[in-house]
């Protein structure tokens, strides 16, 4: 699965997100996920299975695809909730 | 690196209320004047929360504003900006009452800074005491505090 972290310029906050996100992947030793970071204006559709955005993006990320949307970017326990959440579902881990 | 970064005049309070965009511009004038962005690079962050909201809000009370390196950037440099009366983005409810404003000349000159600024907020805790915060020794006391503290993990 390939997971794509979208904020408004691609190098903060997203870029902040993806180091939690390889964090919690390797400690619920998740295998065969894919990450990385990139801007609103240059994320396609095709890019990612699952785009992971704040909440204010939510809405101008919509046409991406398939969205998990974080109410707060900076906590670490919620992001781990909806990754795993979402890995269960396609039998990832 | 976020120590290193961080100058006496990069850090700045203020007890005059502020819109959002005078906070923004007021948070940039240091790395202004010390030429590490130019004035579009400012008009740039402006407008991406004027189009695609305030995302740059990290979290409660915290702001992370930047624009891309193209968009101004001449060299990398941070500044926080300790709004006492804090201000309000459109959309958001609370307040923000610190804004670190940001630039890096490339994508990944800047992830040490940038890991050590997210270790920082991650704490609530912090964020309470930088807001509290009524001077450039005290902000530097908690940013290498939590510097340490991640030296040790």
């Amino acid at each position: 699965m390939k997971m794509l972290v979208v904020c408004g310029s691609g190098l903060g906050s997203s870029f902040m997100i993806e180091m939690n996100v390889k964090e919690i992947l390797k400690e619920i030793n998740a295998k065969n996920v894919d990450i990385d970071h990139s801007d609103l204006g240059s994320a396609s559709p095709d890019q990612a299975d699952v785009f992971i955005v704040g909440k204010d993006l939510a809405g101008a990320a919509q046409s991406l695809g398939e969205l998990i949307v974080l109410n707060n970017i900076l906590d670490k326990q919620e992001l781990k909730e909806r990754i795993v959440e979402r890995l269960e579902k396609d039998s990832l881990i | 690196m976020l120590e290193q970064m961080l100058y006496e005049d990069s850090i700045n309070f203020t007890n005059v209320s502020h819109h959002w965009e005078e906070a923004l511009q007021s948070s940039s004038d240091p790395l202004l004047k010390r030429r590490i962005i130019s004035q579009d690079y400012v008009n740039a962050i402006i407008r991406n929360v004027k189009e695609l909201g305030p995302y740059i809000v990290l979290t409660d009370g915290v702001a992370f504003a930047h624009a891309r390196p193209e968009d101004g950037a001449l060299a990398s440099g941070i500044t926080l900006l300790n709004l006492k009366e804090g201000t309000t983005f459109p959309n958001k409810e609370k307040p923000v009452y610190l804004i670190f404003t940001f630039a890096a000349v490339s994508d990944d000159s800047h992830l040490t800074m940038l890991t050590e600024l997210s270790h920082l907020l991650s704490n609530p805790e912090n964020i309470n005491r930088l807001k509290n915060t009524e001077t450039y020794e005290e902000v530097m006391e908690i940013v290498h505090e939590n510097i340490i503290e991640e030296d040790y993990q």
